[in-house]
Parts: C-alpha cells; sequence; structure tokens
C-alpha cells in the first residue's frame, strides 16, 4: 500500500486531460475500475483500491485527496495452482482410471486429449481451494504537475498501471525516462538539436588489459565483488 | 468507449546511455563538487554510497556489482569504469543541512529504488503523511536539478572538456590504490 518511508518508484507524465480530485467524476472513474474480488473460477483479477486500505474500493475526495497529491492504489489477485500439487492429483487421478478400467476387464491408455480434460478439471477444482497472492502497489499523482508515481518497478505492475490508468482517464502515460525528462528541461532551448543528435560518449579511458592489471593490484579493503551474467 | 493508452516505441528514444552516462557524470561530480544549489538558493550534496553495478555496452556483456567497503573509492569500481563498462546504478546519500535521504539511482529509466525517508515530524499522522510526501518531492526536484545540470555541460560546448576530466579522474589512481 502506500509506503512513504521506504519506497521504490517510477515516475510517469500524464498526457490528457485529467478531472480534478475535487471533482465526483475523478472517484467516479477510480469506482468504474475498482477492484473486483476474484470469481470462483477465475485466475487473476485487478483494479484501484484506496491507499489506506486494499478492501475498501469506495472513493471520495477524503480518500484520496493527500495535501497537493492524490494517492490510490492498484490492487491485483492472483491465484495459481501450485504445479507439483497439481501433478500429484493427475498421477492419482491417472492410477484410478487405469485401474478401474483394467477391473472391467480391458487395461485402458488414458489419450492425450482425456488427459488434458483432467488436467483442466483438476486445476479448477484446486483454484477453489487456493488461496490468492494479494499485491496492492501505491499509485500518487501529483496533479499540478502532471507526474504520476508508481511504488514498484516490477515491469509487469508498472504495465498493469500503464494501462489501467489509460483506460480510467482516458490519458496516456510516458515513463519519465532519462531521455523523456531530458526533452521536456530543454525544450524550447538551443540544446534541443544538441539532445536529438546526441552521441554516446566512452567515459572509461584506458584499455581492457590495463583496467585487468589495475584490479589484479587492489589495495586495502576490497568491497565485495559480484560478476553477473546479463 | 474506452481509450486505450498508445503504446510508446521507445520511452528511452533510443538513446540507452544517456541515464548511465548522467550517473557517471554524477559520480565523478559527486567526488570533486559534489554541492548543487537549486534557484531559491537551497543546497544539498550527493555522495555515491554502497552500492555499484557497471554493465557492459554489449547485451552480453558481465555486470560488475560492488558493494560495501566503499566501493565508490575502490579500485574495482575505477578498474570497470576504464574498461569501458557504464554505471548502471549507485546508491546515492544525499544531505541538505542535517537530514539525510539514500537511494538507489537506475540510470536507464531514472527509477528511484529504495528510497529511504527519515522520520518526519507532525503531531498526526496526516502531518507526518504530508511531511513525506513533500520530502519526496524535494528528492525528485533534487534529482531534476542534478539531470538539468549534467544536461547543461553535455549539450553545450563544454562536454568534450567535462568528459576528458571524466576520463582523467578515472585514470588516476582510487582512494584505495593511494591508501
Amino acid at each position: 500500500m502506500l509506503r512513504l518511508r521506504s519506497q521504490s518508484v517510477r515516475r510517469f507524465r500524464v498526457l490528457g486531460p485529467l478531472p480534478s480530485p475535487y471533482e465526483p467524476a475523478f472517484a467516479e472513474r477510480l469506482h468504474e475500475r475498482r477492484f473486483r474480488p476474484l470469481a470462483p473460477h477465475e485466475e487473476r483479477t485487478y483494479g484501484w483500491v484506496t491507499a489506506d486500505n486494499l478492501l475498501v474500493t469506495r472513493f471520495d475526495v477524503d480518500t484520496v485527496v493527500r495535501g497537493e497529491m492524490v494517492a490510490f492504489a492498484l490492487r491485483i489477485d492472483q491465484r495459481r495452482v501450485p504445479p507439483r500439487l497439481l501433478k500429484a492429483h493427475l498421477e492419482l487421478e491417472l492410477e484410478a482410471r487405469t485401474k478401474a478400467a483394467g477391473d472391467g476387464g480391458r487395461p485402458g491408455r488414458v489419450s492425450r486429449e482425456e488427459r488434458k480434460t483432467m488436467r483442466e478439471e483438476i486445476t479448477r477444482r484446486l483454484l477453489l481451494e487456493t488461496p490468492p497472492h494479494v499485491q496492492a502497489h501505491g499509485v500518487l499523482l501529483d496533479p499540478r504537475r502532471r507526474v504520476l508515481y508508481v511504488q514498484s518497478l516490477s515491469r509487469r505492475v508498472l504495465e498493469q498501471v500503464q494501462l489501467l490508468f489509460g483506460d480510467t482517464f482516458e490519458v496516456a502515460l510516458e515513463a519519465l525516462t532519462p531521455w523523456r525528462r531530458a526533452q521536456e528541461i530543454v525544450a524550447g532551448t538551443d540544446a534541443m538539436a544538441a539532445l536529438e543528435d546526441i552521441r554516446r560518449t566512452e567515459l572509461g579511458g584506458a584499455s581492457e588489459a590495463l583496467a585487468a592489471a589495475l584490479g589484479a593490484r587492489s589495495l586495502g579493503r576490497a568491497p565485495a565483488t559480484e560478476e553477473v551474467s546479463s | 468507449m474506452i481509450a486505450r493508452t498508445p503504446p510508446v516505441a521507445d520511452p528511452r528514444g533510443g538513446v540507452d546511455f544517456l541515464g548511465p552516462e548522467f550517473l557517471t557524470w554524477l559520480w565523478w561530480r559527486s567526488d570533486v563538487a559534489p554541492g548543487f544549489e537549486h534557484a531559491d538558493g537551497s543546497a544539498f550534496f550527493i555522495h555515491v554510497d554502497d552500492h555499484l553495478e557497471f554493465k557492459g555496452e554489449r547485451a552480453a556483456a558481465r555486470r560488475t556489482v560492488l558493494r560495501a567497503g566503499v566501493p565508490s573509492a575502490s579500485s574495482e569500481a575505477r578498474a570497470a569504469l576504464r574498461s569501458g563498462k557504464t554505471l548502471a546504478a549507485a546508491r546515492i546519500l544525499l544531505a541538505r543541512d542535517d537530514e539525510e535521504v539514500r537511494f538507489t539511482l537506475k540510470a536507464e529509466d531514472l527509477d528511484v529504488a529504495s528510497l529511504k525517508l527519515p522520520a518526519p515530524e507532525g503531531d498526526t499522522p496526516a502531518d507526518r503523511e504530508r511531511a513525506l510526501l513533500d520530502l519526496m518531492g524535494q528528492v525528485m526536484d533534487d534529482l531534476d536539478l542534478c539531470l538539468a545540470s549534467f544536461l547543461d555541460v553535455r549539450l553545450g560546448s563544454g562536454w568534450d572538456a567535462e568528459a576528458e576530466r571524466i576520463r582523467a579522474w578515472g585514470r588516476a589512481p582510487s582512494q584505495d590504490e593511494r591508501a
């Protein structure tokens, strides 16, 4: 939810008109795209909740306006049958079916199609018993600056917020990457042409061999180093 | 009728290097002139703290992550820079008066990760929340000022000389090497 003392944040620029948070239309739009609980056989659902309580989907000025900011949250519920549990159930059922067929005098093989149907039935049954994994990610809107702060750096969550916020308010969100923010900062100045023509600068300055040699004769207290394949 | 958000072709505008160059410049700047000042006279200081992550230019290149033991002053960090790797993420300490804020700046998308704000003052939870929101906005303004200062030199006629100063700094022995 809305964690402020410790958070991770990506900034987006809101492109398009937004209703004022003090107008009923703002809360109504959020309510239209509110979180709705999972139906019995649904695997995933998402929608807006209040920033203070992920069970509350009633929005008004008091619940969303925080000084100059507007706060709410994206809730995502997802349930997934654990693959090992599904496999175990499937094996038991296959065993029982084979045995039953054998008792009848004709040991049967289960076709691929039958197996698929069995898997789907078991999944549906197990989904009813599987509690959802619940996530909620704070969203802060600064209407004056037209900036949206999303308190997550997960690619899936960010894409979900972009899509849902866009659908809710019929606007677009553009991530404030260094390039996009730079465009805004230098807009209308001579530097704009330089930004459009920008080329990479090598800020290193020595050969790899020299770098390796310098690294090898590291002195003193060395930091923990980790090489990671990307 | 719901309007779908039009997809942005490339939010980095095909210039993936701009963020890493900015962060590398900020690392250098924090070592040689760590102070920044807003137009209203409020000043803050930047210090690159205990996490540095370098990335090679090629997609298949390995990342080097340096943690603990003041990596920004280490020979390993300078070696990574000299080998042509760019700074992809760094833990930043931002100090204003007696207040300190720490966060990890992820260069490519300007993401702020693990932002730690100090305990706010205020009589009510609403007051404290307001103070934290103000502080968060201040951090973003500070970050924007750092980026604007970088762009001022990066897109101006003084960039070649600035880049050479950074390269010379990278070639010079680090604090660890001088010790």
